[in-house]
């Protein structure tokens, strides 16, 4: 926090040594080609490339025949290409049509005109372990395009597709720099065992599931910039997923990395530089207004004033303090991403750096990720070819604490006294207390810059492939991957915020996590007739190990310190630290058969073996079969004009979800306090005795069944596209900890109990309703999920957590024929009106009856006592439905893209606003909802009166459930691209420039900072606790290629 | 022809790469029993585990909430009227009750830990025969322990092993001699392996297991198995320890009850002891503070009873064992209306705290010991199962003169036992126990196994009889395992 100036200059540098970089490259690019120019006597050709229609294909590759020599046409279409002879042949090709040779013969001016490959039906998908054609494909695999995923302008993956294929629902959980994602895809299955999807980067699969204490959370994409990204691949149903058994029930996502296209050095810089400002503030009190309502709620509970008038009158004349202002500020968020690629036949680069840099909207909050990725790839010969795909990155974040009650300034600044200033008259942070406001919260602006947290991860990942053509229809590939990921989490608090001198704090946690892969497919491929068959066979090696130390100390003399000299306190204490291994054998075979083009069946089988089974199942099978139908291709459609493509698919299978964390189903023992004895009768021995979580023989993966159908219908050779899937999924022996009988010694055992269920559909709609000169095109998904618990085993419904606010105990549940993590508590039903004083006085809790300016809560059994037996199910955070709307619109060298997301039907529990709206022994009302709250003359309300919520203090109602439905303006771009005259006077390829505003709109009735807020996931999803607000960012970008 | 030998090539490859891969778990990071167990110092770390579940911070014998109040509450030497302890009391035991499951939860504990060691012991890598006997004659012992408790507060219980464990939700329940013939049988391999003495006094030793045999032989011959064979076996075991046995009563009643004394008086036998420590390792007792009056800054959680104190004889020990009258002025039975317990008023830190010690203020943990065994136990054993011989009646009357404050070995009228008669000599034995024994949790255990439940209690509680000498079985148990029955009264 204190390194700023230092950390700015050296940003400085970066961007210097950047742009330096950048002009450096440019200038001797320039060189060389004047320099052919000079001692060479070549042919140039110019020329545009369109499509049928005349429409020019932006990004064509044109390229001399039989040389390296090559060029991408413009935003216009236009190239212009020198080649070595007047009887040169140009092949220009572009993805999604049919490539063309072109005889120069002399010629300067060149058109050419492509013919669509049967609109989209020929791209090439990545569908794990291979490749298909997008026609053959009978499973629900799902891409998304380069192009979509830039739209955003983030430098991660994860938050860039968002709504924007069916079915993957991203959430923003917080909007901290390097902020918390949840990614599910068709629902959550499991209560225990995590519903990340697996992560695949280039046949790596680098999900991290399920480590007891881990911190690095699943997937890793947010590390990926979407200008590295070839290609986005989700794996939806189980006859895409199956093929990675035991890690593939929660979907899975393959990410290709760009690699190298031959032809000259072809360089790119995109940049773009964001100001952050929070979305939204609460609304709170005035110190003025808050004192007079301190001294309400005294008058009004028999207590006596703790604000004078002077005082008061005073607050009003020189204002108090605005927590949200003292602790939020203006966020910077910059990205820089450099890359070049090319080479010729025998040696292909693609060579890619960035830097990331956010200055966070809370204070002290920054992150900043410098990282490289190298893929090289060296043809050896005709049949051998060597690839390295290689990532580098070295992250710092400076997090605040969030999603927490104690020592979070985000949940400070809510519930201090506006009354206090920062600092008192010795310039020491102000203390919590004196009769008023909470009592244990901290100074939010001490608790937000003072404690250092300082978060290092590196991640190195090397992945290495060698491909071996045994004969033409035989290919033989090994793939090696090491993934390191090291990590330093240090904290240091000075004790200035609680004054606790005495009690400085310094803690460091190290660790490591390393991934090793082993992947071994042998491919088969033969085109006989009308047959095509395909044959797979995989053998899988994986390896995980994770470990990790901390130690943490207190006393004064840490100061000296921190958390690099732990030794010199005056109390070290908690050190411990652990090592896990997992390791994973697998056996995968695949057969994909296509007759005509017509008919496709798909079978695949998976054999996983797994450490962390139990010994008595150690090896689990993975089945799955599809079948497609291509109608369009049969005769009687073959040649119609309306319907371009029309495909049928159904699929059927079952995939695992292996998160058992290691030695899960092993015996334990512990050496804590539960095994110490005083055996001489003097002192306290530590021993070693078992452990009360039970060993289990038998514990083995959870298993998804699912069952798919898809339609796939195009109009108007692709102008409208259309996909529909219906899938069902039934997961059974969810992993649970089940209650022993004390008579084995143990208390609970981890089994395969329960089910849940998740049913949908999935809609993608998209169309150029307009071409021409202008343009639009537009794309809509919609998503619809149904989540149940079908079983858990010997009981209907259990207790299975709490809100983490001290009221809340036990309000989380699970229940039969409910939707995961269902919030339990009292009915809400407004405050008691003085016209219902009879009936109000019917009703007690506690004892005490209710009277006008109570809450009301709904007497569910009717009688007349509100106590325990009426909590009922009040909420629940599963969605009904979620929408994404992509538009582009494209004018000339303008386009426009608008991007709305929304989700509908959620409830979040918001927890945070308790002591906000409420008034306690421990805290007072900040928010100005209290100046709302019943009186005599003021009964249109559903505050209660302070005298009423003080005789029920009952906390867990659905008073805090929200609706947190939103529909939201995520995105506006207008992008201008330099036109032609300026591009080549600039010396470079193509020059655009962006400006972009997200999250402008936002339309939702939910009153916390961000309806996507959440602390917890899945059975804990939607309870906020003053999360990272979330930010309007505007955006100014640019993209340079040359 | 060349592709062919590619693809065997590919196929050895493949079969080579096979090997990498291990699915079998070797924890590195966490203690299994597979990596544990091996070194004289692991095992002496399980031995220690074994032991900890009955002495817990705030639970097992460390203070009422748990083994002094359920047998106490039934007993007629000990009342309550704290709510935890009232169904007890007045014979309305809850299955659902903590204390209840409690009871049955740290000795299932001990013998699972037991199980742990005694199977592991073949593991054992360098460890001497003489040092490994005496590992698991000390867990065989604390299992026998914990099964006699089992059986004697609720009857018919599941015998739990390490092969049943993992299926523990279906192991039933066993007939109470199946258990006793573990009982016995454990103890007697204790007998051989363990040796006369450890520098530890809390290990049980030699002495240890052929006393507790001796009680267990005692009891089997009451109810409910009355097995004629063991009343013998129990004098031989008890004169064992008294012949050969390195204990003797400690001269002064008193000096037994002060904490600087409990690890080198001559009568314990074996016993656990409270130390100081702060939580979680805060191995303190707490009963010291749990009997004494309000008055003193107690919680008088429980107390003794003023028909017990009528009939009690005058002596030395009475007013040792009975706190009567208070700092403030008042007394028993003027002001108060039960007589308070005294044994336990040392809790440690130096307090000398008898009567009128104004011990408000003291802390409520203290480093006092909860006493299994000692040796005026094993000769009031001896005299009841040998009867009025000469050597029984000598065994009786050595603690009768201790209890009055005379010399131990030297006949005295005064208090010796005066004519031989085998009834009469019999319930003097029982109620020289109750005295002697007094608020030592062992008066409820002679009540049931003597049948004397309904004698001594029915006319307060007149809805008893002798099944109420077990507790209802833990409701959760009795859900979970399948064969488990509930008693019935």
């Amino acid at each position: 926090m204190k390194k700023t100036g230092k950390m700015k200059l050296k940003y400085s540098i970066i961007v210097l040594m950047l742009l330096c970089l950048v002009i450096n490259v440019n200038a001797s690019i320039a060189d060389n080609l004047s320099d052919i120019e000079t001692i060479t006597q070549e042919h140039t050709i110019i020329g545009t490339v369109t499509d049928a229609n005349g429409q020019p294909l932006p990004g064509a590759n044109v390229i001399e025949k039989g040389t390296a020599n090559g060029t991408t046409t413009d935003f216009d279409g236009n190239y212009s290409l020198k080649v070595s002879s007047q009887n040169a042949n140009l092949i220009v090709s572009f993805v999604g049509f049919l490539s063309k040779e072109i005889a120069v013969n002399g010629q300067s001016s060149i058109n050419v005109s492509l013919e669509e490959d049967t609109a989209l039906l020929d791209e090439v998908v990545v569908v794990g372990y291979g490749k298909q054609k997008r026609s053959d494909v009978t499973g629900a695999v799902a891409s998304i395009t380069p192009k979509a995923l830039k739209e955003l302008p983030v430098a991660r993956v994860d938050q860039a597709i968002q709504g924007r294929i069916p079915g993957v629902e991203v959430q923003n959980n917080d909007a901290a720099p390097n902020g918390r994602t949840t990614i599910r895809i068709r629902g959550s299955n499991s209560i225990q065992g995590g519903n990340d999807p697996l992560i695949v980067i280039d046949g790596f699969q680098v999900g991290v599931q399920n480590f007891d204490s881990n911190t690095i959370v699943g997937g890793a994409l947010n590390q990926i910039n979407p200008n590295d990204v070839k290609s986005v691949e989700v794996l939806k149903d189980a006859s895409a997923t199956a093929i990675y058994g035991s890690r593939g029930a929660n979907g899975v996502v393959l990410i290709t990395t760009k690699g190298a296209k031959t032809g000259k050095p072809s360089v790119g810089y995109s940049s773009f530089l964001g100001i952050n400002k929070i979305d939204k503030k609460l609304s709170l009190l005035n110190a003025g207004d808050y004192a007079e309502t301190v001294n309400a709620h005294r008058d009004e509970t028999g207590g006596s004033a703790i604000f004078t008038a002077s005082e008061i009158a005073d607050f009003r004349a020189n204002g108090g303090t605005d927590w949200q202002d003292e602790i939020y500020r203006t966020g910077f968020t910059q990205n820089h991403h450099l890359s070049v690629g090319g080479g010729n036949e025998d040696f292909l680069y693609y060579l890619a750096g960035e830097v990331v840099d956010q200055k966070g909207i809370v204070i002290g909050t920054s992150y900043r990720r410098y990282a490289l990725r190298p893929n090289l790839k060296v043809n050896v010969n005709d049949k051998l070819s060597v690839s390295l795909r290689g990532y580098f990155s070295k992250e710092t974040n400076h997090p605040t604490v969030q999603n927490s009650f104690g020592g979070s300034p985000i949940y400070s600044a809510q519930v201090w006294a506006p009354v206090k200033s920062v600092f008192d008259d010795n310039g020491n942070y102000t203390l919590p207390g004196g009769g008023y406001g909470p009592t244990i919260n901290t100074n939010p602006v001490g608790s937000a810059i003072e404690p250092v947290v300082d978060d290092f991860d590196n991640t190195t990942s090397l992945n290495g492939e060698i491909t071996y053509n045994i004969t033409n229809d035989l290919t033989f590939s090994v793939m090696g991957g090491y993934r390191l990921i090291d990590y330093e989490h240090n904290t240091f608090n000075n004790a200035k915020v609680s004054q606790n001198f005495g009690r400085e704090f310094a803690s460091i946690l190290n660790g490591r996590f390393t991934t090793l892969q082993n992947t071994n497919i042998l491919t088969y491929q033969k085109e006989i007739d009308k047959h095509n068959i395909t044959v797979t066979g995989v053998l899988e090696q994986q390896y995980e190990e994770f470990n990790e130390s901390f130690i943490s100390g207190e006393g004064s003399l840490v100061n000296t310190g921190t958390f690099n000299n732990i030794g010199v306190a005056e109390t070290v204490f908690d050190p411990r630290s652990i090592r896990q291994e997992r390791s994973l054998l697998s056996y995968m075979g695949r057969l994909n058969y296509v007759y005509d083009g017509k008919y496709m069946i798909t079978l695949t089988g998976r054999s996983d073996g797994a450490s962390v089974f139990g010994e008595n199942n150690k090896r689990a099978f993975f089945p799955s079969a599809a079948i497609g139908w291509n109608i369009s291709n049969e005769d009687f459609l073959k040649d119609n004009e309306t319907i371009t493509n029309l495909k049928l698919r159904a699929s059927w299978g079952k995939v695992g979800n292996q998160a058992i964390p290691p030695y899960g189903s092993l015996s334990r023992l512990n050496a804590g306090g539960l095994a110490a004895f005083p055996i001489d009768g003097l002192n306290t021995s530590v021993g070693v005795n078992i452990d009360t979580r039970a060993e289990n023989p038998d514990l083995k993966w959870e298993t998804t069944t699912q069952t798919n159908i898809g339609l796939d219908m195009d109009f108007l050779k692709g102008r409208i596209q259309t996909n529909f899937d219906y899938y069902d999924k039934q997961t059974e022996d969810l992993l649970q900890l089940a209650g022993l009988p004390n008579t084995s010694a143990r208390t609970e055992v981890l089994r395969n109990i329960g089910k849940v269920e998740n049913k949908g559909f999935e809609i993608y709609l998209g169309g150029t309703p307009v071409q021409g000169k202008f343009n639009w095109s537009t794309g809509v998904t919609f998503a619809k999920n149904k989540n149940k618990v079908t079983d858990l085993g010997d009981v209907t419904e259990m207790v299975i957590g709490s809100a983490p606010v001290p009221g809340f105990d036990n309000s989380i549940w699970l229940q039969e024929g409910q939707p995961l993590g269902l919030f339990r508590g009292y009915e809400y039903a407004g405050v008691w009106k003085t016209s219902e004083a009879a009936e109000a006085a019917t009703f007690s809790s506690g004892g005490t009856a209710f009277f006008p300016g109570a809450p009301k809560f709904v007497d569910q059994n009717g009688d007349n006592v509100i106590d325990a037996s009426d909590i009922v199910n009040i909420g629940n955070a599963q969605a009904d439905f979620s929408i994404g709307w992509s538009n582009t619109f494209s004018y000339k060298n303008f386009d426009l893209n608008v991007f709305i997301q929304g989700v509908q039907g959620k409830e979040n529990f918001n927890v945070a606003r308790l002591r906000v709206e409420t008034t306690s022994n421990d805290s007072d009302a900040t928010s100005t909802r209290i100046s709302s709250r019943w009186t005599p003359t003021n009964e249109n309300t559903d505050v209660p009166s302070f005298e009423g919520y003080a005789a029920f203090p009952i906390r867990n109602s659905s008073r805090w459930i929200e609706d947190a439905s939103y529909l939201r303006l995520k995105n506006i771009t207008l992008g201008y691209n330099l036109p032609d005259s300026a591009v080549s006077a600039l010396g470079v390829d193509s020059f655009r420039l962006y400006f972009t505003g997200t999250n402008l709109f936002t339309i939702t009735d939910y009153t916390g900072y961000d309806p996507e807020a959440s602390t917890g996931v899945d059975t804990f999803a939607g309870i906020d606790l003053a999360s990272f607000p979330s930010q309007k960012i505007y955006t100014f970008g640019l993209d340079i290629k040359f | 022809m060349k592709n062919k030998i590619n693809v065997l090539l590919i196929i050895i490859a493949l079969l080579g790469f096979n090997g990498c891969t291990t699915l079998d778990e070797e924890p590195e990071g966490i203690l299994s029993p597979t990596n544990f167990f091996k070194t004289e110092s692991d095992f002496d770390a399980a031995l220690i585990g074994i032991t900890a579940p009955m002495w817990q911070a705030w639970s097992g014998y460390t203070f009422d909430w748990g083994m002094m109040a359920i047998p106490g509450g039934g007993a007629d030497d000990v009342g309550s009227t704290a709510d935890a302890f009232a169904p007890f009391e007045r014979f309305n035991p809850d299955p659902n009750s903590g204390l209840v499951s409690g009871a049955w939860q740290i000795h299932y504990a001990t013998i699972g830990n037991a199980n742990a060691l005694i199977s592991s012991a073949d593991n054992a890598d360098g460890i001497s025969e003489e040092k490994l006997g005496e590992l698991v004659g000390q867990a065989k012992f604390w299992r026998a322990f914990a099964y006699f408790q089992l059986t004697q507060y609720f009857g018919e219980v599941p015998i739990i092993t390490t092969e049943n464990v993992g299926n523990a939700d279906m192991v039933g329940q066993s007939p109470v001699a199946d258990i006793y013939a573990i009982v016995v049988q454990d103890l007697k391999d204790a007998e051989d392996g363990l040796p006369d003495s450890f520098p530890e006094r809390i290990k049980p030793t030699k002495w240890a297991a052929k006393s507790l045999l001796a009680k267990v032989y005692l009891t089997m011959s009451g109810w409910p198995l009355k097995d004629g064979s063991t009343k013998a076996l129990a004098a031989a075991k008890a004169k064992e320890v008294m012949d050969d046995g390195p204990y003797s009563l400690e001269v002064d009643f008193k000096d037994l009850w002060l904490e600087a004394n409990n690890l080198t008086n001559s009568e314990y036998i074996f016993f656990f002891k409270g130390v100081p420590g702060a939580w979680p390792l805060d191995f303190g007792s707490h009963f010291h503070h749990s009997t004494r009056h309000p008055k003193e800054g107690g919680w008088g959680n429980w107390h003794s009873e003023a028909a017990f104190f009528n009939k009690f004889p005058d002596s030395y020990r009475k007013d040792i064992s009975f706190t009567t009258s208070w700092p403030d002025g008042t007394s028993f039975p003027a002001d108060v209306s039960v007589p308070y317990v005294a044994k336990f008023r040392d809790g440690g830190a130096g307090v000398i705290a008898y009567e009128d010690t104004d011990l408000a203020g003291a802390p409520n943990t203290g480093t006092a010991s909860y006493v299994h065994m000692r040796f005026a136990d094993v000769l009031l054993i001896y005299a009841e199962a040998a009867g009025s011989t000469s050597e029984g009646v000598e065994a009786l009357n050595k603690v009768r003169r201790r209890a009055n404050s005379l010399d131990i070995n030297t006949p005295d009228n005064s208090v010796d036992w005066p004519t031989v008669g085998p009834a009469d000599f019999d319930t003097a034995v029982i109620e020289e126990r109750a005295w002697e024994l007094a608020f030592e949790d062992k008066r409820w255990f002679d009540l049931v196994r003597r049948e004397l439940l309904v004698e001594v209690k029915g006319g307060e509680y007149p809805h008893i009889n002798q099944n109420y000498g077990w507790l209802p079985k833990p409701a959760t148990e009795v859900d979970q395992i399948d064969g488990l029955e509930q008693n019935t009264y």
